[in-house]
């Protein structure tokens, strides 16, 4: 098992309607674990080793003008092409962000 | 005339040092988490609003063409609290009961100047908002609170079960589709609507929402913001001028003060102003006067001009009844009925100029009174 740590950092407020996120085991829609966030948060899940994930989150950023969601995925992860970057920023109105890795 | 400009130019000069001087000590955009949390708060306030109760700190100069003109400086508690320690800007911290109670708790402090502009000795009070749901609201504006909260939960929960059901069933190709949509719909409008959504990914979607209607969301959403700008706001206060030759409590007023806003069909700010108070007063020159008044005002406060829900010009058409209960003067009466008119104008940002129009009903009187009031900023822009 390895232990990987998601980090949402929001700024320039509260986000206004929350954040969620899931996490599955590839080719599973029983999430392994999930939850909803009202702000800044940082969480650690221990996640098997050359196992793939599925990684989800939905968040709405606050009102202001300069607001911003930082998102950072720290451990021994491989990410494929198709995800998002990590680190990621995320200015709008709300957000979606995918994450497809395999664990080292 | 030139010794009057000569006062004139040290008031100016004393009342842009405090300004500087305010403006300076404020807080850095760095240090200020929720800046935009507050600003927020600030749009939704008109000038009328700010004039009752001050979001920060505010400096007026009142009366500048009567006899008896007075500089006014008002800060609430949370304000000088915050001067000392700066997280107290920090969104959680700001959004705290205790801060919300010291947010609600102004004292005003000043200097009662003559018609000369030589003082005349100083004037002081507090205003407390007992009901404040403005504030409130902004704080606890978060998704718990709200339909639209448990409906963004409800609908991205769907999204994201949806969008891992169809990972598996699609073709690469078809699924990046998709996710690329869902993104670029949820950065601007926080939800994927279901039209023109390709038919297998629909199902799939209508399946997991089970029935939850995303527009309702929207439209409960866009109504909980709009409901923030008509919040009322009850505050009592009680003011006191202390001058040469008179004793503690020689002259005061206890005031009661409700506002609410109103819904507009153009969506312009609109604010019942509803308000009491009682006067009293000890005559210098006579010691046997002591003059009591109750007066109360019912208007209409009306944003007609504003830009990006600022307003620039406000107009306050009220009508006030005045009962002299002691002390009444040789020809005044003890009814007096009156038609008023304020009007906010914003000069700058935070500079606003109200001109206060009083008529006398019955003996066809006009005053006018002309104020100007700065309001601080919380925090310094970069």
């Amino acid at each position: 098992m390895k232990t990987i740590t998601l980090n949402i950092t929001v700024t320039g407020g509260t986000s206004i309607l929350g954040i969620i996120y899931k996490i599955f085991k590839k080719g599973s829609t029983e999430p392994l674990f999930e939850k909803t966030e009202k702000g800044s948060f940082s969480e650690e899940f221990e996640l098997e080793e050359k196992i793939e994930y599925d990684l989800y989150i939905i968040g709405s950023n606050p009102l202001s003008a300069d607001r911003n969601t930082r998102v950072k995925i720290d451990g021994d992860i491989v990410l494929s092409e198709d995800s998002d970057l990590n680190p990621a920023n995320r200015k709008g109105n709300g957000y979606l962000l995918t994450y497809h890795f395999k664990v080292k | 005339m030139k010794t009057f400009i000569h006062k004139l130019g040290i008031i100016l000069f004393f009342f842009n040092a405090l300004l500087v001087c305010a403006q300076n000590g404020g807080f850095a955009k760095k240090d200020l988490k929720s800046e935009g949390f507050y600003n927020k708060i600030e749009e939704t306030k008109s000038g009328n609003w700010k004039d009752v109760l001050t979001d920060y700190m505010q400096a007026s100069f009142k009366g500048l063409t009567s006899e008896n003109k007075s500089f006014q400086f008002k800060a609430n508690i949370f304000s000088l609290r915050s001067k000392v320690d700066s997280t107290l800007l920090i969104d959680y911290n700001y959004a705290s009961k205790r801060e919300t109670f010291y947010r609600n708790f102004q004292i005003q402090i000043g200097l009662n100047l003559d018609n000369d502009y030589k003082f005349k000795g100083f004037n002081y009070g507090f205003d407390w908002a007992i009901i404040n749901k403005r504030d409130t609201t902004v704080a606890s504006l978060a998704r718990k609170e709200y339909e639209s909260g448990e409906n963004f939960e409800k609908l991205s929960s769907a999204l994201i079960f949806a969008l891992q059901k169809y990972r598996n069933v699609a073709t690469p190709e078809n699924y990046q589709k998709i996710e690329k949509l869902a993104k670029a719909s949820i950065e601007k409008q926080y939800y994927l609507p279901i039209d023109n959504l390709p038919e297998d990914f629909k199902k799939i979607l209508l399946e997991e929402q089970d029935g939850i209607d995303a527009q309702k969301f929207l439209d409960t959403f866009q109504d909980e913001l709009g409901k923030l700008k008509r919040q009322p706001l009850l505050t009592v206060g009680f003011h006191s001028n202390f001058q040469k030759d008179s004793k503690f409590l020689d002259e005061f007023d206890a005031n009661l003060i409700y506002l609410q806003g109103l819904k507009s069909k153009k969506g312009s700010k609109l604010e019942i102003d509803f308000r009491n108070q009682f006067k009293a007063k000890d005559s210098i020159t006579t010691s046997v006067i002591k003059r009591k008044e109750f007066s109360s005002q019912l208007g209409l406060n009306i944003s007609i001009w504003e830009t990006k829900e600022k307003s620039i010009v406000e107009l306050k058409p009220n009508f006030e009844y005045k009962r002299i209960v002691s002390g009444i003067m040789t020809d005044e009466k003890n009814d007096q009925f009156l038609a008023n008119a304020d009007l906010r104008i914003r000069i700058l940002k935070n500079l606003w100029v109200p001109l206060i129009l009083k008529y006398d009903i019955k003996n066809n009187n006009l005053f006018g009174f002309l104020n100007v009031s700065f309001n601080f900023d919380a925090m310094k822009k970069e």
